[in-house]
């Protein structure tokens, strides 16, 4: 892949492909802008669009019949929104924009039609799914074995992963969510991180103050997802 | 690790006696003719509940044809690794009677399950998608049947996009289910629940057969100390919901254990049939 190639989309599934592919490729897609709080998908709605991020940030939710739920997993610039469009059987997940941002939307039938065309598409959505499914495998093991304090510095790290900024927005209920907890318990647990001086949180926004200290107090969960994603096109 | 699997893997002989490891096999052979005789309807008449995997028994008759002579059934017994961590796939495990757990090792030396995979399911999707190697081991569970066939034999179909592809993908997308399921129940749900809906998914994919699980094995399982495993699994005896017998666990009142778990076993449950 030539860097000229990587600056085409933005999006690395979508930097993978070869130059012909990718040109074939981005007759159907179409540049959108995500909002924050938008909702892509629902569970057991037939998917009708898969999302590639470039700078924007997707949040994928189970939600229990309770209302409440807990992020399994996020995409960013190194996935796509959606994959159930290319496995077939019926989503399970809510897939929320979390930080507003640019993304290529593209026809779910067509998507599956180009990747059953087999070609460097197919190879990246295949071994993205493994990455995928990873990530939420430590999902598994994190919310039984460690503590909220190291799987809040885990998802602020893989958000910082993937955008160019150091400020983000972060709701309340969007950190329960991500920690398994209930709403007032979310601010007692920010604020231990901020008293350290790793984050600055206020109103729902949220400032990487010290990524080294983050790190220093991540769960090992951080490392092996980082390394899946960052080995899995190569 | 093969070798100590090969003991277990059945004759011929065994097979046409109709030992209970593989209630599948009995009648391949007889089917198998009449099959690659181009009567893909034969399929359903030959092997007609027999095929107790569920990817096996949705393959179309000629694909499954093709597949049969590379079909080896093989015994497989509690706590065997299928895979080690990081090694390479060799075979593609379809389980029949057996249960495959993918574990986790932790850096404490703790251990937690990621995932369960019995009749409904196949190991080695990672092989098939070409991934790098998993970041966890499979591990035998609950012993019993399963039919394996060479790594090769089975990305030869799913790259010709065959009705294995198909039958892979819908696979896949199911074990992302079950994981993003296990991960809020993890977060969300009592020891207690977590305890039953994970009896209840073993005891969908083992049937009655034997459950050898003594509560330092449920422990390692489900990421929890096992004297908390002792606490939940001793109110389930107290309650006549589960009994023991020499260190084989069985589940007296099913409609119970139901009552006693989560709703993730609902959700769980819809990708078993």
């Amino acid at each position: 892949m030539s860097k000229a190639q990587l600056s085409l989309s933005g999006n690395r599934l979508l930097d993978s492909l070869s130059l012909e592919e990718y040109e074939q490729l981005s007759e159907h897609l179409e540049p959108v802008s995500l909002s924050l709080s938008q909702v892509l998908f629902r569970p057991e709605e037939r998917i009708r669009h898969a999302y590639f991020p470039t700078t924007s940030i997707v949040s994928l939710l189970t939600e229990l019949q309770d209302g409440s739920g807990m992020e399994v997993g996020l995409v960013g610039r190194d996935g796509v929104v959606g994959i159930s469009a290319v496995l077939g059987g019926e989503e399970t997940k809510v897939a929320t924009c979390q930080a507003e941002g640019k993304a290529f939307k593209i026809d779910a039938t067509l998507l599956q039609e180009e990747f059953r065309r087999g070609r460097l598409l197919q190879r990246a959505l295949l071994r993205y799914t493994h990455a995928l499914m990873t990530q939420i495998s430590q999902s598994v093991v994190c919310n039984a074995r460690h503590n909220v304090e190291g799987r809040l510095a885990r998802w602020l790290l893989m958000y910082h992963d993937r955008l160019d900024t150091d400020d983000f927005e972060m709701t309340h209920e969007f950190m329960a969510n991500m920690l398994g907890v209930r709403r007032p318990g979310v601010s007692e647990i920010a604020n231990s991180l901020q008293e350290r001086g790793l984050i600055r949180y206020q109103r729902g926004h949220i400032t990487i103050l010290d990524r080294a200290g983050l790190e220093a107090l991540v769960c090992e969960c951080y490392a092996i997802v980082k390394e899946k994603f960052e080995s899995f096109l190569l | 690790m093969n070798e100590a699997i090969n003991k277990h893997t059945l004759t011929r002989k065994d097979v046409r006696l109709g030992q209970p490891a593989s209630p599948g096999i009995a009648r391949l052979t007889a089917g198998a003719a009449a099959i690659n005789q181009g009567q893909s309807e034969v399929k359903s008449a030959a092997f007609g509940g027999l095929l107790s995997n569920r990817m096996l028994a949705r393959l179309p008759g000629e694909d499954f044809a093709r597949l049969l002579p590379y079909l080896e059934p093989v015994a497989l017994t509690a706590g065997h690794y299928l895979y080690g961590l990081g090694n390479k796939v060799d075979y593609i495990y379809f389980p029949e009677t057996a249960v495959i757990s993918h574990m986790h090792l932790l850096e404490d030396g703790n251990t937690t399950e990621v995932a369960l995979v019995g009749k409904e399911g196949m190991t080695g999707l990672s092989a098939v998608f070409n991934a790098p190697p998993t970041s966890y081991w499979s591990q035998v569970i609950i012993g019993g049947s399963a039919l394996r066939v060479e790594i090769g034999v089975i990305t030869e179909d799913f790259y010709r996009a065959e009705a294995m592809q198909g039958l892979v993908l819908n696979y896949a997308s199911e074990r992302i289910a079950q994981i993003s399921q296990r991960a809020v129940c993890n977060g969300r749900h009592t020891l207690q629940e977590r305890l039953a809906t994970w009896l209840l998914m073993i005891h969908d994919r083992a049937g009655d057969g034997q459950m050898l699980l003594t509560h330092e094995e449920i422990a390692r399982h489900l990421g929890a100390r096992r004297a908390s495993i002792s606490v939940a699994a001793n109110l389930l005896r107290d309650g006549r919901i589960i009994g023991y017998n020499r260190g084989h666990l069985r589940i007296l009142d099913r409609a119970a254990l139901r009552s006693a778990a989560c709703e993730c076993y609902e959700t769980l449950a819809r990708y078993n049939a």
